[in-house]
Formats: structure tokens, C-alpha cells, sequence
């Protein structure tokens, strides 16, 4: 279980698992008087979200291909998000997203348990941080990959949203060019 | 009657095995394959390759702290029971008519789901019976043999005996054997006569609402609970493949490079020991144009085992080869379009055209040995990309831009539709070229032998040089000897040394991309995939590299020519005459020839009439424009032979003609025609009865009698006239358990459809009763005089007495079982 500190300084507590149902979950403890458990699931204090099936993310697709080998070369942590952001809380309430871990039923690209894979969710977050955890964007209907949307980073004291943009910082000929995708 | 030792065993043991022996092999030769590659198949096997299900469940187990093997067989188990029953379900319910057919390409979710919820209600229907195969037995040895003789028979019956050695059910929860891979066979039962119409939508409609229904229907939660959320989210598309079980299809295939392409894929079944995997068209850095293979080899033998079937002892074991080939090439391949896609989009994000142009000059201007040599291979690649003498590689991209499939896929990694960077390539292109035209005014290429040749790019080397390409990932990369920089991303990674090697990366990328571009449907399927890869001729077909009714149509041509000739002699009286000018190797239908007006008629006939009859006579056999009849014999004025429309029909005297015609069952060999009883006419029965004794006018008779001896020559060659055998495994089975092993003369009975019982009557009176009846016989005695008898079966110790008068009449005490 981890802690979530909103910008506000009010806490959320993030965990992802798997049930006894074999179902992924995203859990989330709020303080009494965070207001985030209160507009995802009209409960004051915690959260259940339960998460819809990930289309074709047991596989090697390319789009997942793409992402794993782009982790934190071009998939890079942007802004830091207010939970409380029209932007975030729309896209958990709308639940057309799944999560991904470094430890993951859905990557079955890479070994279980592989430094590599680890080290890929470390670099989108900031040093030091642990238990990173992507939220990408499906699509509602038929629960299709679309874009990475926000990572989750862990540290000792807090936790912290970032959004997910694709950076490609190109030097050419000594001259810099930035494309945010 | 001395009782073997196959009577102690059953017969067939249970309701299972009996349907599934119920279906007949056909053994077909090359022409009727070929022919049958129209028609939609009944049979089919399915492929399921559950690493990846296998990888997520064991995952899933280590992340939940369950024992990780105990829940990856489970899953497995669990994956493999409720993908069999659930297509059995979808095929039961759109055969019932329960669920509708659909034929559209794109169907929305709510239409599916509409459909499906509408669906259900007759779901004790079965229509279909599904089987493991375990070992590929001489019971699917018509996918390699094409007439089986009395030892493949005899073979048959002994592994009928042991079953279970070579089918499990689907639904038997021990049927786990290999914890990759699956082998499968479907088999349907339609409920109408209208299947060839509807067979191919069937198969097609099954393939999306088994899409759909794995992920989102009620069924598959309840039949895969409790790992449905697991399966649900597995990409299905890449696990599976069905394929059609003999020479009907699937799949109406058409002359592409996606249909062709999915035909190949047997290519992988070659053992992994012997695989060379520069030869797989797929893996080169250019592949050939898929119709190639027809005109470059010969036409492929069914004999051959070009499944490799033989070549492994159990299903499991071919299948396991398939797949880690498979797997391997796929594997490679999706690398190649990643590291491509990604170049593309890099390398045209960051710079352009002129930027890269401006760079090659640059480094042309510097004029070291290092430098030239990377020109050299620069103006060789593009050169070669870009000459008109040579336009396939240009065309190629000329054709990603109407590619839809593979723009799709770029825009989903790139939003970006690959337009602009298309024109990029071409931008690029004419500015290296000029440089290269300019350079070689300079006299710059004056010593090309000091250049090495070795750095080149592996499609120039292959397509230009004629090199074989082993697929490794090191391959795709292009080499550079210079140092550089050029274009670096994020500050680490080098894209590109130099500007040259910028450009021959974004050319060779480009090229991987139009090469890949035909397999891309394949590699990642957004549908379930299906060939017909059992049936090497049905991509012959629909291309035209192959044309079973060829042979018979020249045959036709030329008898109808030695027919025509005969009527000039004034032979005999028809009421059609055909002009002269026949063109040999054109279609000599009649139809055609109607059309094309060269069939002429008799002023004193109806024309239309005429018409009318001959193509009532001809009917389906349009292409049939003849038919020849031998009569005039003392004995028997009438004798025919039938011949996919072509009657024979003949005296018996000296014999001078040997005949060897065939039906559809089997040959008929029949000696003792005499020529001069010979007569040939064409077969309009309704108004021409011209079949008559000629005898004697033998100077006349000389172009029937060539054109007879010609038809029976074509008539025996054994690959091009169309040829099927029809088995029944229960036929087999039961003829072994009379006699302990199957004779020649036994097999030949086989092949014609009957069992080798001992006497007529005891045949026809066994056979019905045991396929009526849940029984074992164990002996039988018949007097066919009285056409009566008594059978002893394994399940009772009476006597039961059948008699034969028009319908099978039993009388007995037993409790007999009636067949379901």
C-alpha cells in the first residue's frame, strides 16, 4: 500500500491487485476529508475500481512493444498532477484505463521479475521512487490500448501523479529540437 | 466361421468415436483437390498456441503467491475447454440458424452484441463435434496420400482399434499434453443441403463472433471462470489459426499477397533441424511476389507431405515445430517493422530532405577513403531503389500509399498516417540521386573495384547481388565506419552517424516497411487468421497458375476435332456442325462456342430448341462439349460408362481397346471393345440418335477411333483428370474385425465404398444393423439365397436374426441400443 499526497497536501492511499476473482483492482484510501474517494466512488474514506479487460494486452502487440522498448527514453514523465485536476479525475472515473506494473500479468514480453523491466518503470519517475505504476488509456468500448496517460511514482514519505508524454529531444548537427507528442 | 481376435474387442466404443468415424475420407488426386479448393469445407483444424495465456497465468500465480505451475496447467486447461466449447457454440447456433450469418468487414460492437444476446435459445442443438489430436494417424492420411492402398487400410483399422492413442475429447479435462500447444479438429454437420452456398460466410462468421464473443459474451465468463478476466484481456488473434482438414477450403481465398501469403505459412512446418530460414520468402529482405512460387517450381504433388506430417510422431510434436518456427520468423519480423517504423518517424520528425543533403555534400566535400566508400554504397542503394529499369522497390512505396492496413498501424504508434513521410523518402531520393548523377559527371566513380562491396544493405545484396540473407536482428541495422553523430535523441542514443548514413537508414527502413507490408495483416492480426494450407493448389487456383479442367478440356478439344472431322466424312447425321476454325488450347465449351457463333445448325432443327436441350443435356458439365459413345456390340448395344459426362459405351469382341475409365468411385476396367463397333457422336440425346452401328465403314471411322484412343490415354493419366476415393473409417473398422487384416481385394472394395464381409447380403444387412444399433458384432451367418442370416453381437448371448426384405427386418430378444 502506498500514499498518495495531492497537491493540496490532503493524502491518497493507491494499491493495484489482483483479486480472489483473478480481477485487477485499483484500491484507493482516502483521508476523511480528501474529496477524491468521495468523487470516484461516492465513499468518503476508500475505493474499489475494478478494471475492465485489456484488449490483446496478454500478447506482443505492437503498440505494447513500442511502449516497453520506449520506457523512459521516449515515454517520459511530464507535469506533476493535481489529483483533483479535471484531467485525472475524469479519466479514473470514466474507468477506461489499466493499469501496468513492473511486476505484470499483462507483460509477457519480458521475463517475471526482470531488472531491466524495473529499471524501465524507474525511469518514469523521479530517483528514489518505487512501485511505479502506469495508467494507459483504452478505449471504452473495446478496451483497446490507446495512449499512457499518468504514471504513479512511490516514494518513502509521499507518493505522486505524473502525466505521461512522448518526448523525442533530437540533436542534430549541434542543434536541438524538442517534439512533444 | 473361425472368430478372429479382433471380435474380442469392441467395435467402436462409444457414441463419440462413432460419429467421429462416421466421417468419410476423401482421397483426392491433384485436379479434383484443386477443384474442391472452391468449395467451403466441413472440416477443419484449429491451431492454439497458449504461451502467452501459459506466461500470464504463471505471472499471475507468483504475484498472488499461488503455486505458479499448479494455476498455469489449470489456466491452460481452463483456456483450451472454453475456447473449444465456445466455438462449438457459435458453430451450433449459427447453423441452427439461432445466430444470423454476417459477411461485412467491419461490424460494430453493438451489432455483434445484439445479434448475440438474440442467440441461445437452441443451444442443445449439435451440430458439431470437436476432437485433440494426438497423434497424426493414418486416419489423416489424406492430407498426404492421395489413394490409399490396402496396407494404409489395414494400418487405419489397427489404430481405430486404439483410439484413444490418437483423438481425446475436447472437454476432457486430461487431454492436457502439451502445455504450448493445441491441435484441434472441428467437424460440422449442416443442417441443409445449402452449405456450398453459405459454407464460406459460415467459416467467416464464426471466426468474428468468436473474436467478439471470447471477450465480451456471458459464455465465456461462465465457461472460463474463474481466469475469464485473464483470457478476455489475451490477444486471441495471434494465438490462433484454423485450417481446413483436405482440399476443401476455408476460406474463399483471391489472388493477393495477404491470401498467399497466409497459404505459405506452411512453410514453417518444415522440421525445425532443417529449415533454412533464408529460403522462407517472408524473412528476406525483399520477398518475392507470392505468384512467383506457382511459375518458378513445379506444381506440387499431394504425395509429397508437404505438411511434413510424416515426418513427426505425434500432433503435439508437428505442431510444437509449427509454432517455435512460427514464432521465430513472426518474431523476427516484428522487430524489423518496429525498428523500420520507428527510423521513419525519427529520423522525419527531426530533420529533412534538404538538412540530410546538405550533410552528404558536406561530407563529399571532406574526400576521405572512409567517406567515398559510404557514397559508393549511398548512390548504389538509391540508384537501384529508384530506376525506372528496375521500378519494383519503387512501386512498392508507391503502393504503402494506399496500404490502409499498415497506415493504420503507423498512426496508432504515430498519429501520423506515413503521407508525409513517404514524400519525405521521395524528396530525398531525387536530391541523393542528383548528387549521385553530378558525382558520377565528376568522373567521381572512375574506380569503382577499390570499393568494398561487403557494407551494402541486406536488400541490395539480396536483390542485387543475389545474396542469401540468414533473418537476424543484427541484419536490420545499417553499418557505418565513420564516427559521427548526426542525429541523437535525448542525448544518448545515435540515430544516425552521418548525414549518408541518415539516408540509406530511412531508404532501407522504408524498404522493410513495403516488404513487411504484405505480412503485416498476418503478424498482427486484427482478425482471426484461416488458410487452406492442407491443399496446396487452392492458391494455384484462384491465381490461374493451375487449371484442373485444362487436361480435360484439351481432351474435349481434340476428340471434338476428330468429331468434327468424322462428320465431314459424312459419319453421321447430327444437327450440330461446328466451324472450322477452332483455335487448340481455347475454352471449347459449348456455351462458348454458342456464344462466339461457331456452332452451326442443321436448317432442318429448331436452333433454339437445340440450344435449349444442350444445355439441358450438358447441364453443370457445360464445359463438357462432347460426348462419345462406342456401340454397335451384338451382345450389348447400350453398355455406358459415365465420366463426368462423357459416356463410353461398347461391344465385346476383340479386343483392341483397353479401356480404364473412371467414375468418381473408382476405376472400371473393361477390356474387349472393337473398334469397329466404335461410333462417336455428340450427345444430344433428346434430338439426335446417332448413336448407331458404323461397322463397317472403317476408312471412315479413322478420326473417331484416333479421338477414342486419345480420350482413353488422357483418361488414364492419374494427376490431371479428377479422381476421389471415398473411405469410411466404420467401413474399415468393421471389415478388420472380420478378417483380422485387409487384403488387396478388400482394399479395393474399400475404395469402392463397400466393406468386405463375406457374402452380398451379409455386407448390406451388418452394415445397416451396426450403424443402427449400439452394437459389437462378434460372428455372423448368412444365406444370401434367402437373404437372411444371423448375427451374435458382443452385448448379448442371442442369436439375432435379420432378414432382408426391402427394409432390414430384426427379430430378437436383445436389448438393443439405438445410435443417437
Amino acid at each position: 500500500m502506498s500514499i498518495l499526497y495531492s497537491s493540496f497536501g490532503l493524502c491518497v492511499e493507491v494499491d493495484v491487485y489482483w483479486n480472489d476473482d483473478f480481477q485487477k483492482v485499483v484500491s484507493l484510501s482516502c483521508n476523511p476529508d480528501e474529496l477524491f474517494c468521495d468523487q470516484i466512488c461516492s465513499s468518503s474514506n476508500s475505493c474499489e475500481v475494478k478494471e475492465g479487460i485489456c484488449q490483446n494486452c496478454i500478447g506482443t502487440s505492437l503498440k505494447l512493444l513500442n511502449f516497453f522498448a520506449g520506457m523512459g527514453i521516449t515515454y517520459k514523465r511530464d507535469k506533476l498532477i493535481n489529483l483533483a485536476s479535471d484531467d485525472f479525475l475524469n479519466f479514473f472515473v470514466s474507468g477506461a484505463f489499466i493499469s501496468l506494473k513492473a511486476q505484470d500479468v499483462y507483460n509477457v514480453i519480458e521475463s517475471f521479475n526482470s531488472i531491466k523491466v524495473y529499471k524501465k518503470f524507474e525511469s518514469l519517475c523521479p530517483i528514489d521512487s518505487w512501485n511505479q505504476i502506469v495508467f494507459y488509456e483504452v478505449h471504452s468500448v473495446s478496451r483497446e490500448l490507446l495512449k499512457p496517460r499518468f504514471v504513479y511514482c512511490q516514494f518513502e514519505n509521499t507518493s505522486e501523479v505524473y502525466s505521461i508524454f512522448k518526448f523525442l529531444d533530437f540533436e542534430i548537427n549541434d542543434r536541438a529540437y524538442s517534439w512533444i507528442l | 466361421m473361425l472368430i478372429p481376435k479382433s471380435f474380442a474387442k469392441e467395435w467402436v466404443r462409444s457414441e463419440e468415436e462413432f460419429k467421429f468415424l462416421s466421417n468419410k475420407l476423401i482421397y483426392s488426386n491433384r485436379s479434383s483437390c484443386a477443384k474442391k479448393s472452391q468449395l467451403p469445407t466441413k472440416s477443419v483444424f484449429l491451431i492454439v498456441d497458449n504461451m502467452n495465456i501459459a506466461k500470464a497465468a504463471y505471472r499471475l500465480a507468483k504475484i498472488r503467491g499461488m503455486p505458479p505451475l499448479h494455476v498455469t496447467d489449470d489456466a491452460v486447461r481452463v483456456f483450451r475447454m472454453g475456447l473449444t466449447k465456445l466455438i462449438s457454440i457459435i458453430s451450433n447456433r449459427l447453423l441452427s440458424g439461432d445466430l444470423s450469418l454476417v459477411e461485412d468487414k467491419f461490424l460494430s460492437h453493438e451489432y455483434l452484441k445484439n445479434n448475440w444476446e438474440q442467440s441461445g435459445s437452441m443451444d442443445l442443438n449439435s451440430f458439431t463435434s470437436c476432437r485433440v489430436v494426438k497423434k497424426l494417424s493414418s486416419l489423416y492420411s489424406h492430407l498426404n496420400v492421395t489413394r490409399p492402398d490396402h496396407f494404409l487400410l489395414e494400418e487405419m483399422a489397427k489404430e481405430m482399434v486404439k483410439l484413444e492413442d490418437a483423438i481425446d475429447d475436447c472437454q476432457n479435462p486430461l487431454a492436457l499434453h502439451s502445455p504450448e500447444v493445441a491441435l484441434y479438429q472441428f467437424d460440422i454437420t449442416p443442417v441443409d443441403d445449402d452449405f456450398k452456398k453459405i459454407g464460406f460466410q459460415f467459416w467467416y462468421s464464426l471466426k468474428v463472433y468468436l473474436s467478439w464473443a471470447f471477450r465480451f459474451s456471458d459464455e465465456i465468463q461462465v465457461l472460463t471462470a474463474p481466469y475469464d478476466f485473464l483470457f478476455r484481456s489475451s490477444n486471441l488473434e495471434e494465438m490462433i489459426l484454423f485450417f481446413s482438414n483436405g482440399c476443401e477450403s476455408i476460406t474463399q481465398i483471391q489472388c493477393s499477397d495477404y491470401d498467399l501469403n497466409l497459404e505459405r505459412l506452411k512453410d514453417y512446418t518444415v522440421p525445425a533441424n532443417l529449415i533454412d530460414f533464408s529460403f522462407v520468402d517472408s524473412l528476406k529482405p525483399i520477398p518475392d511476389l507470392p505468384v512467383n512460387d506457382f511459375f518458378s517450381k513445379p506444381l506440387p504433388n499431394l504425395d509429397d507431405d508437404f505438411l511434413n506430417l510424416s515426418r513427426f510422431e505425434t500432433g503435439e510434436e508437428w505442431l510444437q515445430n509449427f509454432r517455435d518456427n512460427y514464432i521465430k520468423g513472426r518474431g523476427y519480423q516484428k522487430i524489423r517493422i518496429r525498428k523500420a517504423f520507428s527510423a521513419i518517424n525519427m529520423i522525419s520528425l527531426a530533420t529533412n530532405p534538404s538538412q540530410i543533403e546538405t550533410k552528404v555534400l558536406k561530407e563529399i566535400s571532406e574526400n576521405t577513403q572512409l567517406q567515398n566508400q559510404e557514397i559508393f554504397y549511398l548512390c548504389s542503394e538509391f540508384g537501384i531503389a529508384y530506376n525506372d529499369l528496375l521500378p519494383k522497390v519503387k512501386n512498392d512505396f508507391d503502393l504503402l500509399r494506399m496500404n490502409s492496413f499498415v497506415k493504420k498501424t503507423f498512426s496508432e504508434l504515430y498519429d501520423d498516417e506515413l503521407v508525409a513521410e513517404l514524400d519525405f523518402l521521395s524528396d530525398l531520393a531525387l536530391r541523393i540521386n542528383h548528387i549521385c548523377k553530378r558525382l558520377e559527371e565528376e568522373g567521381f566513380w572512375v574506380n569503382t573495384d577499390s570499393f568494398e562491396q561487403d557494407g551494402f544493405s541486406p536488400w541490395y545484396l539480396q536483390y542485387v547481388r543475389g545474396e542469401k540473407i540468414i533473418p537476424t536482428e543484427d541484419k536490420l541495422d545499417i553499418y557505418s565506419n565513420l564516427e559521427g553523430d548526426f542525429l541523437k535523441l535525448n542525448g544518448t542514443t545515435i540515430i544516425c552517424k552521418t548525414g549518408t548514413h541518415c539516408a540509406r537508414i530511412f531508404l532501407n527502413s522504408f524498404i522493410s516497411v513495403s516488404s513487411l507490408a504484405k505480412y503485416l495483416q498476418i503478424i498482427s492480426p486484427n482478425s482471426i487468421n484461416s488458410n487452406n494450407m492442407a491443399n496446396p493448389l487452392s492458391s494455384h487456383m484462384v491465381c490461374g497458375a493451375y487449371d484442373p479442367w485444362a487436361k480435360k478440356n484439351k481432351m474435349i478439344y481434340d476428340i471434338f476435332h476428330d468429331l468434327t472431322q468424322a462428320a465431314v466424312f459424312g459419319l453421321f447425321p447430327s444437327p450440330v456442325y461446328v466451324s472450322a476454325d477452332l483455335i487448340p488450347k481455347t475454352l471449347t465449351s459449348f456455351s462458348t462456342l454458342i456464344k462466339e457463333g461457331k456452332v452451326f445448325y442443321d436448317p432442318r432443327y429448331d436452333p433454339k430448341k437445340i440450344k435449349l436441350s444442350l444445355i439441358a443435356d450438358l447441364g453443370s458439365l457445360i464445359g463438357v462439349p462432347c460426348a462419345v459413345a462406342i456401340s454397335g456390340s451384338k451382345l450389348n448395344s447400350f453398355e455406358y460408362y459415365t465420366f463426368n459426362g462423357i459416356s463410353l459405351s461398347g461391344c465385346r469382341e476383340r479386343s483392341i481397346i483397353t479401356t480404364n475409365i473412371s467414375t468418381n468411385n473408382d476405376l472400371q476396367h473393361q477390356s474387349g471393345y472393337h473398334q469397329i463397333c466404335a461410333s462417336c457422336a455428340i450427345n444430344l440425346q433428346t434430338i439426335s440418335s446417332v448413336v448407331s452401328n458404323i461397322n463397317p465403314v472403317l476408312r471412315f471411322s479413322y478420326f473417331l477411333f484416333k479421338g477414342i484412343a486419345r480420350l482413353v490415354s488422357h483418361l488414364k493419366d492419374s494427376n490431371d483428370l479428377s479422381k476421389d476415393w471415398s473411405i469410411s473409417p466404420l467401413k474399415v473398422a468393421l471389415s478388420y474385425r472380420y478378417h483380422g487384416s485387409i487384403s488387396k481385394t478388400c482394399g479395393k472394395n474399400l475404395l469402392k465404398g463397400k466393406s468386405c464381409l463375406p457374402k452380398k447380403c451379409e455386407r448390406k444387412m451388418v452394415e445397416e444393423f451396426v450403424e443402427r444399433y449400439q452394437v459389437s458384432p462378434v460372428s455372423s451367418n448368412f444365406k444370401c439365397f434367402f437373404d437372411r442370416g444371423e448375427i451374435k453381437i458382443k452385448e448379448c448371448d442371442q442369436l439375432i436374426y435379420l432378414s432382408q426384405r426391402g427394409k432390414l427386418n430384426i427379430k430378437t430378444d436383445c436389448d438393443l441400443k439405438e445410435r443417437k
